[in-house]
């Protein structure tokens, strides 16, 4: 039962040649129990702002408060958060047992009841046969797990993870992300995970926090990040392959329908109702790859090109299309009946187009599709 | 899909015929040249060891045996009576052994102050000198320090002064506090002498432990305080272990600081005590001199056998450096 609560977190480094900002004003409210992931490219400040909350970090100005108590000033070892580094950071002197039992053995409970919570908490994350062994002996995989369990016997307020599966492979990595929320889900705490895989915060968050050059760029649920970015970077940097833009011009508009050129074709849209366009705007079509159809015909279709290169990845493939208007990515079948070289064409669904302004890169409008009601979403 | 095969065949008959065109080159290559080959690659690689290994070891023997020669040669003649050893055909297996140098050593001179007065001091350099250079070293790569880089490396240059440009500053300033023939004075002055490399030492061994480690206790509860001495000072065991060694050999051997400092004959160290000793008006006594270089030789020789286990331990389970 506690809630994290960051108002204008602001972090500055001085280096050699002045002040660099790595954190410039954050506010950000954590639920009690909720799953929240930050997000961003190396050196947006998504560490910095969790090592503030960890108390690792003093932040420059702002405060953090727990429940409405101001804890910005209080030492990392009375905060009474589990986190869990990067490398790991299991101590190699130490076995498992001892490991996992040190949270407990600094807050003073018996070496008996200590060891069997140890034991108890290598069960549960599947390592209860390796408490003897050191950390050097174990796999990453196993070391990964040893550290959850770490975390776990600490019964912390809220868990803070800064990008605990990187160094691990693809396999590996799905595995223990699964683990890590089912962690969550038995114990019900506040979880914070800074990753810079945009695939892993939208798989596992319950709100994703997209940060970008120390600023919040869009907080919010995983599917509302992804259907209706806040402006063109967030919508470049969540989604893969990444999204096309292209540029266009804002013909006419009649309440919500309106037609877009571009490049001499002319896309017809139901927008939804609180666009911002009027007509002879330019602005930035943004068009997904998963939201293009590649077709045999090169006539039909918005657009025609030919196609550079096909990528398959399981039962789809990424294809790359030269077209005049420019590189353009499409996703379709892996299957599919297409040769690099060929001319093909390519169909956009016109109910999922984007629309950013030009300059800003900020949202205008977004296609209303039937099915997807995007607009009663948080 | 018929178009794609045909586009193939082609190409793999090209691959086939390629490898087996090379291997017929090379074998060639091989029976043409076979004459200017120099020997040793004609050796089978296992000979070609075992020629390599026994060059090492034999060279290996022969550096020991230079280095225990006179050790040796020290330790047989402790224990032959005095005119074995100034004899004109010495041999190295004494003929009758004999312990009554010992029994003089330890009963009829003031060698035990001597022991007494070097153990004293050494001890005293190596807790002084492993605590300073740990906290120290600690000091140096956790907290921000202004121009810390410079001072470490400033540090280091003060190892290079030869302990005698040392030692005379040293008895003026001593004797001014008073601190001439006193344990504490000499253990100071070794101490001086040692630090700078052992500071430098746990400096390169702590920046070698992650911080993340410490940072982990401390998400868990625990003081910076306790993180250190939990976390940082076990992985730092070898290094730590390294400095004591180092301390150990510069208090136990230490003849130029003793000799300017301690001038009270009873509060000689063994290499001066010796020297005042056994050596009195140019007649040298032989086989006290021997016998308490002997005795002199156990206890480091016990410290370092006993501590590498624990080096090599932590080295082995810390991972660390």
């Amino acid at each position: 039962m506690s809630s994290i609560t960051i108002t204008d977190l602001r972090k500055e480094y001085s280096v050699k040649a002045g002040t660099e900002v790595a954190v410039d004003g954050i506010d950000l409210a954590i639920e009690s129990g909720e799953f929240i992931s930050i997000v961003g490219p190396s050196g947006c400040g998504k560490t910095t702002t969790l090592r503030c909350i960890a108390g690792l970090e003093i932040p420059t100005s702002g405060t953090i408060a727990f429940d409405g108590v101001d804890v910005t000033e209080v030492p990392a070892n009375k905060r009474d958060l589990a986190m869990m580094f990067q490398d790991i950071a299991l101590y190699p002197h130490m076995t498992v047992r001892q490991n996992i039992a040190y949270p407990l053995k600094i807050a003073g409970i018996d070496k008996e009841t200590r060891h069997e919570t140890a034991r108890e908490a290598a069960e549960v994350m599947q390592i209860g046969d390796l408490l003897d062994k050191h950390p050097g002996e174990l796999s990453g995989g196993q070391q990964q797990r040893a550290g959850l369990a770490r975390t776990i016997v600490q019964d912390p307020i809220a868990f803070l993870m800064d990008e605990p599966l990187s160094d691990l492979d693809a396999q590996l990595k799905i595995e223990m992300r699964r683990e890590i929320q089912r962690v969550h889900k038995r114990l019900g705490k506040a979880t914070i995970y800074v990753t810079h895989d945009q695939e892993e915060a939208l798989t596992m968050s319950d709100r994703v926090v997209v940060l970008n050059d120390g600023r919040i760029e869009q907080i919010g649920a995983p599917e509302a990040v992804y259907n209706r970015p806040a402006n063109a970077f967030v919508a470049t940097f969540v989604g893969n392959p990444s999204i096309n833009y292209l540029e266009g011009t804002v013909d006419s508009a009649r309440g919500d329908s309106i037609d877009v050129s571009v490049h001499g074709r002319r896309f017809a849209m139901d927008l939804e109702p609180d666009a911002r366009v009027s007509p002879g705007d330019t602005v930035a079509v943004g068009i997904r790859p998963q939201h293009v159809e590649v077709v045999a015909d090169p006539d039909t279709g918005h657009f025609g090109g030919v196609l550079s290169l096909f990528e398959p990845v399981d039962d789809r493939a990424h294809t790359t299309v030269d077209g005049p208007e420019g590189e353009f990515r499409a996703v379709t079948d892996a299957n599919a009946p297409f040769d690099e070289g060929d001319e093909i064409g390519l169909v956009v669904d016109e109910g999922k187009v984007l629309l950013f302004d030009d300059d800003t890169g900020e949202l205008l409008a977004r296609a209303a599709t039937p099915d997807d009601p995007v607009s009663q979403r948080p | 899909m018929s178009h794609e095969v045909d586009r193939e065949g082609p190409g793999h008959g090209a691959d086939r015929e390629g490898p087996s065109h090379e291997v017929d080159r090379e074998e060639a290559t091989i029976m043409d040249y076979r004459g200017s080959i120099p020997v040793w690659r004609h050796l089978r690689y296992r000979h070609r060891r075992l020629i390599r290994r026994s060059i090492l070891y034999v060279g290996i023997a022969f550096v020991t045996l230079l280095i225990l020669l006179p050790v040796l040669w020290m330790l047989t003649s402790a224990v032959r009576p005095v005119g074995d050893v100034i004899t004109r055909n010495p041999s190295l297996v004494p003929s009758t052994v004999t312990v009554e140098h010992f029994a003089d050593l330890f009963f009829d001179s003031r060698f035990p102050i001597y022991l007494r007065n070097t153990v004293i001091v050494t001890a005293g350099v190596v807790l002084l000198s492993t605590t300073c250079a740990t906290l120290g070293g600690y000091g140096l790569t956790r907290i921000d320090v202004p121009y810390k880089r410079t001072f470490a490396r400033g540090v280091l240059f003060t190892y290079m002064f030869p302990p005698i440009l040392l030692a005379i500053p040293m008895y003026i300033l001593w004797s001014n506090i008073g601190m001439i023939n006193t344990h504490l004075g000499l253990i100071l002055a070794i101490t001086a002498r040692v630090l700078p490399f052992s500071l430098w030492l746990m400096w390169k061994f702590f920046l070698n432990v992650p911080y993340s480690l410490e940072e982990s206790a401390q998400m868990a509860g625990a003081t910076r305080f306790q993180a250190f001495k939990d976390i940082a000072l076990p992985i730092a065991k070898p290094g730590i272990i390294a400095v004591a060694i180092l301390a150990f050999a510069f208090a136990w051997g230490d003849y130029t600081m003793a000799l300017v400092l301690m001038t009270d004959l009873d509060m000689f160290v063994i290499t001066t005590g010796i020297e005042a000793s056994f050596f009195a008006g140019g007649q040298i006594d032989w086989g006290l001199v021997l016998a308490g270089c002997a005795v002199a030789l156990i206890p480091p020789l016990l410290f370092v056998y006993f501590l590498q286990k624990y080096y090599v331990h932590g080295m082995s389970a810390g991972g660390a450096p």
